[in-house]
């Protein structure tokens, strides 16, 4: 999270009010120690998941964006919508680093100038648009959609908002890479739902980089065993028998997975997976069937799609989706 | 100002409103405490200290050119959703705001000091006057041919450059671009062709982002202006409107309000009159305009809004 404002570190109480900010801050501890109280704190106040009303995002429509990392919204622009993600391209309000991978759109688009890093486009889930705040008109979205086609086909843009960058010194080069790198949180809750098929590894790969350990999910206090959880996270056990809604999203929380419609697509394809119900359909009986081989087991399909239905149910009301 | 005000301000103005005073003033407030906690040098300040009236002139100038002219409230709206977010990119603004101004005050004698360098004996040139062409004397001896793109692709190829120094123990700034900078770029530039001493201030101020800001004194700039006016200005802002109104003659009202979508034979048709008369007529609109300072964009707005309502 950025440091606060100088002036909240002015404020009376700033000391306790940004101790967990201050704890890992020297800058911020020194401004503090420095500066006389003056000022009303404010809260500090996380990134909402506000509910959106009102139609959700189309391809054109400019939007803020939050993620749980940040306390600054994002704008961009939609460029494709699809149930459960957006394709936005970012829109900034300084233009200084623009180069022929940019465009620039002027101020009487948005009411002040933007660069719209091309280069920069990329998903998010669908949960993370917060709110409308214009929409493009079709030549600008046309532009935009021209621009996206011709740098990732490797061609040049036919209007770059900046001068081509020709030689490694240029300090535009560093400037995109900065820029990249503040851009990643806002995307990181799309790209972590995208490393499996199915929930449970998907689960095991966060847990993986945040080194969690399962007492840290408090799955014990769901009524979930270890082992189960371990085959869950191994995409051997369906989780629609094996782990109540209640418990998965309170482990979900935990480690910092983003209530989505993601996750119930992964929860399905979870289910659908590993589903053993009762409605199993015995293998057709062979002619010659060699004694001792039981038939194998081939779940019903319709009775795996109602129970994975059943299941993201469960788990969309425990998410509040 | 607080969260709970803040929220209500926020959407209030993105969708549409003016900015309420209680956020100016706490806007106002981030600036003087910026510089009573010494956040902010003296010599960002314009008279080189923090008195009480260079304070209000920085917040000032910085909610014309800032918030207004450039749109930069609604940029910093949109992209924070809370109150301490707003202050911190608050602070920003107005920090980058002090540097944009070093660095246009401090490049006041660029040409001179480019051309006293080229003439100082590292160069060789060919021609007279502002034609002069300046090369390298073992560089290349073809002028330079690339169009302004091209020019600053140069510019920005040379690499980083420091920009403002501050002299601590002459207290002093230094020229944008100190001496060896300066060589460095003029050097840069020429090896990629001979080049005017203009040519080289043009890549200098293109590359530093040097362009004087267009005062908002032109009718089709104050025509697009879109932002709203400061609120504790109100009362003049007022009296202007009524006065602006009173000057204009009905056509010249009608001519105001036709947007730029509307072709001026088209216009001239609806209004009964010739091109001509539409030309004249804009000239006259924008002596009045200027004549009463109704060509600021806040006014102008409440100008035309007035104009709009009546015309319901």
């Amino acid at each position: 999270m950025s440091c606060p404002s100088f002036t909240e570190l002015c404020t009376s109480n700033a000391a306790t009010a940004l101790r967990d900010h201050l704890a890992g801050c020297p800058r911020c501890r020194a401004i503090v120690a420095r500066v006389e109280a003056s000022e009303t704190p404010t809260d500090l106040v996380a990134a909402p998941a506000s509910h959106v009303v009102g139609p959700p995002p189309q391809p054109g429509g400019v939007w803020t964006f939050w993620t749980p990392t940040s306390d600054e919204y994002l704008v961009g622009a939609v460029i494709e919508a699809a149930s459960t993600e957006l394709l936005i391209i970012p829109l900034l309000s300084d233009t200084t680093w623009a180069t022929d991978d940019d465009v620039v759109l002027s101020a009487d688009v948005l009411g002040y100038p933007t660069l719209a890093p091309i280069w920069g486009a990329d998903h998010v889930l669908i949960e993370q648009a917060a709110e409308p705040v214009d929409a493009l008109s079709e030549e600008n979205l046309a532009l935009l959609y021209a621009a996206y086609d011709a740098f990732f086909s490797g061609e040049d843009l036919p209007y770059p908002g900046g001068s081509p960058v020709i030689g490694e010194r240029d300090p535009r080069i560093a400037a995109h890479a900065a820029l990249a790198e503040g851009l990643r949180p806002v995307f990181a809750p799309w790209v972590e739902l995208q490393v499996a098929e199915e929930l449970g590894p998907v689960v095991a790969q966060k847990r993986s980089d945040r080194d969690l350990d399962l007492e840290e999910l408090e799955i014990e206090d769901a009524g979930i065993e270890t082992s189960t959880w371990m085959a869950f996270e191994a995409g051997e056990i369906d989780p629609y028998v094996a782990i109540p809604a209640n418990g998965m999203v309170r482990a979900l929380g935990k480690l910092g997975v983003l209530a989505s419609r993601r996750v119930l697509d992964l929860a399905r394809a979870s289910v659908r997976a590993n589903y053993r119900g009762d409605d199993i359909t015995a293998a057709p009986a062979m002619a010659r069937r060699r004694h001792g081989v039981a038939p194998t087991a081939r779940p019903d399909p319709e009775a795996a799609a109602k129970a994975a239905e059943k299941y993201a149910d469960a788990l969309a009301k425990e998410m509040g989706l | 100002m607080t969260e709970v005000e803040y929220v209500a301000a926020r959407a209030a103005i993105l969708a549409g409103d003016e900015p309420p005073a209680s956020l100016l003033e706490d806007c106002r407030r981030r600036v003087v405490l910026l510089i009573r906690h010494a956040a902010l040098p003296a010599h960002y300040s314009p008279y080189g200290v923090w008195s009480e009236e260079a304070t209000e002139e920085v917040y000032a100038d910085w909610v014309a050119v800032r918030l207004v002219e450039r749109g930069q409230l609604r940029a910093m709206l949109q992209r924070a959703p809370a109150l301490r977010v707003f202050r911190r990119m608050v602070e920003t603004s107005v920090r980058q705001h002090l540097i944009d101004g070093l660095k246009r005050s401090q490049a006041t004698n660029l040409y001179e000091r480019v051309v006293e360098l080229l003439e100082g004996g590292q160069f060789t040139s060919s021609g007279t006057g502002p034609g002069r062409l300046w090369r390298l004397v073992h560089g290349s001896a073809e002028p330079f041919g690339g169009d302004d793109r091209r020019l600053l692709a140069i510019a920005w190829s040379l690499g980083e450059f420091r920009v403002i120094r501050y002299d601590l123990t002459a207290r002093k700034l230094s020229p944008l671009l100190g001496s060896e900078e300066l060589l460095r770029f003029v050097v840069g530039m020429l090896e990629a062709g001979g080049m005017t001493a203009a040519t080289i201030v043009h890549a200098l101020r293109l590359r530093f982002g040097l362009e004087e800001d267009q005062p908002l004194g032109e009718l089709e700039e104050a025509l697009h202006a879109t932002n709203a006016p400061d609120p504790q200005e109100a009362p003049v802002i007022a009296e202007l409107v009524t006065a602006t109104l009173a000057e204009l003659t009905e056509r010249q009202a009608k001519v105001l309000m036709a947007t730029d979508d509307v072709p001026v034979r088209e216009l001239a048709i609806q209004l009964g009159c010739s091109t001509g008369t539409i030309s004249h007529e804009r000239g006259r609109i924008a002596d009045i305009l200027g004549r009463l300072g109704a060509d600021a964009p806040g006014v102008l707005n409440q100008v035309l809004e007035t104009l709009f309502q009546q015309n319901v």
